[in-house]
């Protein structure tokens, strides 16, 4: 038998080559557990695995998160958690999911064996596939996550959402009927992925409920560039307010820009909004008028005004909006932990689910039992803003329905 | 001859007693991932042998693993059963694509694969029901017995991949030793010659396609069954690529050099998940140098080695 | 379905497609000539997006410098590209196309290490938008068109009247007859690159007053590139500018009346039809 370069090669020396490449492949495989090295959990130390995009288009939001998470964790560890006289720190560890979810599972596998049981996770597609280990693994899943029953169930007492998504439509759809009472017909545009589809999916239920007609339904696959074809069909729907739902990052100043070359004059209604790269990628023009909800655009008290001042100390301005959302959960983790006295996840997520923190926005408490069966999901009130003159401005702040 | 196989078995002793030394679920994850990749990477060096490469393997693997996924997930079929029919699946829709596709040559048999490839993926991706879109199938129940496979325990999952993965390189290298593979080593050196004498140089390549895709059919429903969760985001063209690239840093010689690829083209990558934003970089650069410096592979860098070896002594 | 529906998606579908066009010709002249795929084309776009982003935007030097700093960086890199990658392996087309893939991975890593992952924003050099009977156009995608399209012909213009255009067209048809009517076979390739790198850079930069530039955006222009070449027939420049064309409007109008999902298989599914049916597309050469 020849080989690639023709010559011919004694049978035994092909056989011996053979072995030796799979002792070579061996080799390299056996170092394998030799080269990997995790920082393992020191003594009183509670490991906090997070599973954020850091690169990809959704990356600004997860870069905005570490930075927010670390800052949160230097507070809290400065005072520390008395638990059984000994003081505990929390320390993150993070690994970047890329925002695609085979990422994710396999981000969130190497957590689990690492013996991480507290996870922190960024974006439905990332959350929704790995809950169900987190789950078996009474591991604590908080996730900053749109999501439904397939994330926030009975099911998975170990779950928690930690920032209100598709239900803030619950506060904002009944504020906009008294706010905006012109407004009659609602379209939707979300990503068509797991945030897209729950996202469109909740709000369309909700318009419903608070009297709307609902309008053209489009999905776009996040990342996508060109988004004149779904501007040209939602364009053409003539809606008085299209609802970006779970749209983030560069796909919302895209579709806004879009929309307004194609002559849509409607509303435009969005969150989850770094506002600043918001308005350089839709351009002024098109992004004026755009209403924000969950968006705090300029400190209101004392607690935000102190983050706002080191964020612009530490990172230089502008201070992205999505920050003041990722404060308090931290807070309200340690808080948790010292209520229950132990590291044991079944005792803490106990104390989750019972705990009232009063942060940023007012008391916040794990609630929507009525929706879900359970307590899991964040309420607290929602700030609004809108952009006027290229700048978010503060709008309102809508308090949490009651009976949600 | 004796020292090899005994070598050999030696290997594959070692490599059944790993569960028993090795706790980590994340390490036997990573095992079981070369696994796959070493299924897919022989099956793309048997069809690799007539100078084809198929850019739409990951057509094919997401065609296993979805028949896979709506057998066990949808109809309650036994994974036992699914897991052959879902190679028999990709099997099927080779022989007309491969009919179609194996009547261009070249750079352009390249680019019909790819299109199947992204095809593939498109009509899942756009397809809701019952294909899932772009959000893709989850909950894909593991295989039956249910107190044996959890999605807890990787070890009974790491036997499975074991049990599998050599199955399909024995196979594999048995027909490259056969008949069919000589034929096949044949059309590689000279297809002129090949078909003046009378061998239907066509329908060879055919078959060479169809079995890589029945290989590439099992890994899918493999992977579908295990990991649980399948989407277009994951069997696109880089996944093609990535099998690609296994074969031709491994090297195309002997099985070696898409087993050697494979084992280290799935480690790297998660050795440098640590380093975060450089893990591409440094991949890309790893490929970059290995395809500079060892255009044959690593076996064949290791083979030329020996060659010179064996000339200073003579 | 409109009169003004239906022109909105022919105008859009035309204009976009004159872009991709662009940067399709670019691979269709290392296609033909070296029979090279050059994967890191796709980066070259997106190199220059983000070389017009840093001069023209954060050092606000004028537009017009900022293309021009794109494209001597595109054929700087295209050279090396072609100097230390390809020529080395022969331009073997297998190790050619994985060192491709190498290379625009670890360049989109590293730019992605050096720009940071926030997008970027390049603003038009022609704010505000065209309306003509209720069929909205973007100034700035005007005028990308209509720089793409002259370029198109300028670039036909120069393969048919200039020496080194005729050498590149001699070279592609026959290289050993090329050779022996003087034509050193290495300055052509090394102008095909630069030409190639050229056409990138102007077409990312298009891209990038458009789209933003991000470290991924190269991957879908290559894609489409090479569906634009098959199509068109490779080495054609006629074939890839009817082809881009045609690509451009297939996509809007699949993408505007079904949704955007069925655009993508759509233009592979075509492509494998043309594979089959017609492998050389619609102006190439005899396979």
């Amino acid at each position: 038998m020849a080989d690639e370069t023709g010559a011919a090669v004694p049978a035994t020396r092909s056989r011996a080559l053979r072995r030796r490449s799979f002792l070579a492949a061996t080799g390299v495989a056996a170092s394998f557990p030799l080269i990997r090295r995790t920082a393992q959990a020191a003594e009183n130390q509670i490991i906090l695995g997070c599973s954020i995009p850091l690169s990809g288009p959704a990356a600004p939001t997860g870069i905005t998160t570490q930075r927010t998470i670390d800052h949160a964790l230097e507070q809290i560890n400065a005072k520390g958690i008395m638990i059984g006289g000994a003081k505990y720190t929390i320390v993150a560890q993070y690994y970047d999911n890329k925002y695609i979810p085979a990422e994710a599972v396999t981000v969130v596998e190497k957590m689990l064996s690492d013996g991480v049981r507290y996870l922190f996770s960024s974006g439905s597609g990332n959350s929704v596939p790995v809950v169900e280990k987190t789950t078996a693994m009474k591991c604590i899943q908080l996730s900053g996550a749109s999501g439904k029953d397939h994330l926030t169930n009975p099911k998975f007492p170990f779950s928690f959402r930690v920032q209100p998504c598709n239900e803030t439509a619950y506060a904002v759809y009944p504020w906009m009927k008294t706010t905006y009472p012109d407004v009659k017909r609602i379209a939707n545009i979300g990503p068509s992925d797991e945030a897209g589809f729950t996202e469109t999916a909740d709000r369309r239920m909700l318009a419903a409920k608070y009297g709307y007609t609902s309008g053209a339904n489009e999905f776009f696959k996040r990342g996508a560039m060109d988004f004149y074809p779904v501007a040209t069909r939602l364009a053409q729907d003539k809606p008085d307010l299209i609802d970006f739902g779970g749209t983030i990052g560069r796909d919302q100043g895209l579709a806004v820009k879009a929309l307004r070359e194609l002559g849509y004059k409607g509303k435009i209604l969005l969150g989850y909004s770094d506002a600043k790269s918001f308005v350089e990628i839709a351009g002024p023009d098109a992004a004026e008028g755009t209403i924000m909800f969950d968006t705090l655009s300029e400190p209101q008290n004392d607690a935000e005004k102190q983050l706002h001042d080191w964020w612009i100390a530490k990172h230089g301005p502008p201070m992205p909006s999505f920050a003041y959302l990722m404060w308090d959960w931290p807070f309200i983790l340690a808080q948790a932990i010292q209520e229950a006295g132990t590291t044991d996840t079944v005792k803490v997520a106990d104390a989750l689910r019972k705990t009232e923190y009063h942060g940023l926005f007012g008391l916040e408490r794990f609630g929507m039992k009525e929706v879900y069966g359970l307590d899991s999901s964040l309420t607290r009130d929602i700030p609004m803003s809108v952009i006027k003159g290229g700048k978010p401005v503060p709008l309102d702040v809508v308090a949490w329905p009651a009976g949600v | 001859m004796t020292s090899n196989r005994l070598a050999l078995a030696a290997f594959l002793v070692a490599l059944a007693a790993v569960p028993a030394f090795v706790h980590s679920g994340y390490l036997l994850h990573v095992m079981i991932l070369i696994f796959l990749n070493v299924m897919l990477a022989t099956s793309m060096w048997l069809l690799g042998i007539t100078q084809l490469i198929s850019f739409g393997q990951a057509g094919f693997v997401f065609i296993g693993a979805m028949t896979s996924a709506m057998l066990t997930k949808d109809l309650g079929i036994s994974f036992w059963v699914a897991l052959p029919v879902a190679g028999v699946m990709s099997a099927l829709i080779a022989a007309p694509v491969g009919r179609l596709s194996l009547r261009v040559r070249g750079v352009y048999f390249f680019l019909v694969t790819l299109a199947f490839g992204e095809v593939v993926r498109g009509i899942f991706a756009y397809f809701q029901v019952p294909f899932g879109g772009w959000y893709g199938v989850r909950d894909i129940p593991p295989p039956s017995p249910h107190w044996l496979f959890t999605p807890l325990d990787k070890v009974p999952f790491y036997y499975l991949g074991l049990v599998l993965v050599v199955l399909t390189c024995w196979v594999i290298w048995r027909i490259s030793r056969s008949w069919f593979g000589e034929v096949l080593w044949g059309i590689r050196e000279s297809e002129l010659l090949a078909s003046s004498v009378g061998i239907d140089v066509t329908g060879y390549k055919l078959v060479a396609f169809i079995i890589s895709a029945f290989v590439a059919g099992l890994a899918g429903s493999f992977y579908a069954n295990y990991v649980g969760y399948i989407s277009p985001l994951i069997f696109d063209f880089t996944y093609s690529v990535n099998i690609l690239i296994f074969v031709v840093v491994g090297g195309f010689g002997s099985l070696a050099g898409p087993i050697s690829g494979a084992v280290v083209l799935t480690i790297i990558p998660e050795v440098f998940r640590a380093t975060g934003k450089y893990q591409m970089l440094i991949f890309g650069l790893i490929l970059v140098f290995s395809m500079l410096a060892m255009p044959d592979g690593i076996t064949g860098a290791l083979h030329r080695f020996q060659l010179r070896r064996a000339r200073r002594a003579t | 379905m409109t009169t003004t529906f239906v022109l909105q998606i022919i105008v859009t579908g035309l204009v976009t497609g004159s872009i991709y066009m662009l940067i399709a010709l670019g691979v269709t002249l290392l296609f033909g000539i070296m029979r090279v795929v050059n994967f890191v084309h796709g980066e070259m776009c997106m190199l220059s997006a983000f070389t017009v982003y840093y001069v023209s935007v954060s050092w606000g030097m004028p537009f017009l410098v900022g293309v021009l700093a794109a494209i001597v960086f595109s054929s700087v890199v295209a050279v090396l590209c072609q100097k230390l990658l390809f020529k080395p392996l022969n331009y073997d087309i297998l190790t050619c196309f994985i060192l491709g893939i190498g290379a625009s991975f670890a360049i989109r890593s590293a730019t992605w290490a050096i720009v940071g992952p926030e997008p970027v924003a390049i603003p038009a050099t022609f704010p505000g938008v065209f309306v003509w009977h209720g069929v909205f156009v973007a100034k700035q995608r005007v005028f990308a068109a209509a720089l793409c399209g002259s370029l198109a012909v300028a670039l036909t213009a120069f393969l048919h009247y200039t020496k080194p255009g005729r050498a590149m067209r001699a070279v592609e048809q026959d290289r050993e007859a090329a050779l022996l009517m003087g034509i050193n076979p290495e300055s052509v390739y090394v102008t095909v690159f630069v030409i190639s790198a050229i056409l990138a850079a102007i077409g990312g930069a298009m891209l990038g007053t458009l789209f933003g530039a991000d470290p991924e955006m190269g991957a879908d222009p290559l894609l489409k590139s090479f569906i634009i070449v098959q199509i068109g027939g490779m080495g054609s420049v006629l074939g890839t500018i009817i082809a881009g064309l045609a690509i451009g409007l297939s996509d809007s109008i699949t993408g505007t009346v079904f949704g955007g999902e069925l655009a993508f298989i759509f233009d592979f599914a075509i492509l494998m039809i043309f594979l089959i049916v017609r492998p050389r597309g619609l102006f190439g050469y005899d396979v």
